[in-house]
């Protein structure tokens, strides 16, 4: 079963869109990610 | 000038009625069908008029010397007759996409400039009203600093579509929805981005004609090296028939949406300073049909930059440039990741399989 991206208790159980890891990451993200949270975009765009 | 159409098939009234506009001498046409060629001269008011058939372009290139040849045969042949029209040393127009291969397209261009003579990709969307509009008011800088575009293609090409030929649908001769019809978008995307793309990654499927080798819907994100992004859609599965092609670029100081059958209508034009859209002279022809009126734009173009001995509008880079981001979605499909450009050395073949 996939993870949620969607459901805003998903985001405050920090499991963030896999597009925000593809970016960081620089490449395409297989579902669902494993251990990710919107802090570790922080100095993406300085 | 003396013309000569190579290739009869689906495009090729558009060509011979925009050679006839350009007051081009049309001498023949060619086509391994004979009776196709035929049945195009009937179709065009040429029955009687004179212009020879030949099924081999060789020979008509030896025969005819045509001045202008255009090159409307399937598209994996598209780069070895230029070539053979190339070194007739005929100036030539060829249907998109000007080759599969960037060595190809490379080809072409070297050996144009290495003679002197026009290479004209058939682009023809650029000369859309409400595309020029939109490339005007970019030069001019009325958008400012971009953000991003979208390129949406959203036709059907059904069963029927593939089966008219059977080089369609195959990676060795045609490519996919992107190759074939989305990259007039792609051409024009590329156009008016910020800067040149440096990142694309993309993903195709082959969703609903399990009998073609090629992806029949493609989405790819694409980041230029201005920083502006930008996403492609191109799909041939809307039901029940075309709904749209569409072109938006969303800048500091403007919104616009090209819409229509193939992006050839202003349908948001919200820019700072302008109370309302540019007015829009309506195309000659109606033009308002998936093919536009370019082609009579472009051939008034070619035929008058061969006399003037300037470059074409657009120019065989123009149309390397929007078969290298067709590629580089290919081969990000392929291999599973993103991909930078520029794309060196990838082919349609290296696709084969991709669909089992």
């Amino acid at each position: 079963m996939r993870d949620c991206f969607v459901h805003p208790a998903c985001f405050a159980e920090k499991k963030p869109p896999a597009v925000l890891r593809s970016h960081r990451t620089g490449g395409p993200v297989t579902l669902p990610p494993a251990g990710f949270s919107p802090a570790e975009m922080g100095g993406t765009f300085p | 000038m003396r013309y000569a159409l190579i290739g009869c098939g689906r495009i090729a009234g558009r060509h011979l009625a925009a050679a006839r506009a350009a007051s081009l001498e049309i001498s023949a046409v060619c086509d391994p069908v004979l009776e196709r060629g035929r049945e195009l001269l009937r179709r065009t008011g040429l029955g009687e008029s004179g212009v020879r058939i030949y099924a081999d372009h060789r020979e008509l290139l030896d025969r005819e010397r045509p001045e202008l040849a255009a090159v409307a045969a399937q598209s994996g042949v598209h780069a070895r007759v230029a070539l053979d029209c190339l070194d007739a040393g005929a100036h030539v127009i060829v249907e998109k996409p000007m080759a599969l291969s960037l060595s190809d397209a490379d080809e072409m261009i070297r050996r144009a400039g290495e003679r002197g003579l026009c290479l004209v990709p058939c682009h023809q969307n650029r000369f859309n009203p409400a595309v020029m509009a939109l490339r005007r008011a970019l030069d001019a800088g009325r958008f400012g600093r971009l953000s991003h575009a979208a390129l949406t293609l959203r036709w059907n090409r059904d069963d029927a579509y593939y089966r008219q030929a059977d080089w369609r649908g195959r990676w060795a001769s045609d490519g996919g929805i992107l190759m074939n019809q989305c990259i007039h978008g792609i051409d024009l995307l590329r156009w008016m981005g910020e800067g040149e793309p440096e990142w694309v990654c993309g993903a195709l499927a082959r969703r609903m004609h399990p009998h073609i080798e090629t992806e029949d819907v493609g989405i790819a994100a694409v980041r230029f090296s201005g920083g502006m992004l930008a996403t492609i859609e191109g799909s041939g599965n809307l039901y029940p028939s075309n709904l749209e092609e569409t072109l938006s670029v969303f800048g500091e100081r403007g919104t616009v949406r090209l819409g229509g059958a193939a992006a050839n209508r202003i349908e948001v034009w919200r820019v700072e300073g302008e109370e309302t859209p540019p007015r829009i002279e309506p195309a000659p022809g109606g033009g308002q049909d998936i093919y536009g009126s370019g082609h009579l734009a472009l051939y008034a173009d070619a035929s008058a930059a061969i006399r003037e001995g300037r470059r074409p509008f657009i120019t065989g880079e123009d149309g390397r440039a929007a078969l290298e981001l067709v590629l580089a979605v290919y081969r990000s499909h392929r291999t599973g990741g993103p991909v930078t450009l520029p794309l060196a050395g990838f082919s349609p073949a290296e696709m084969e399989g991709t669909f089992p």
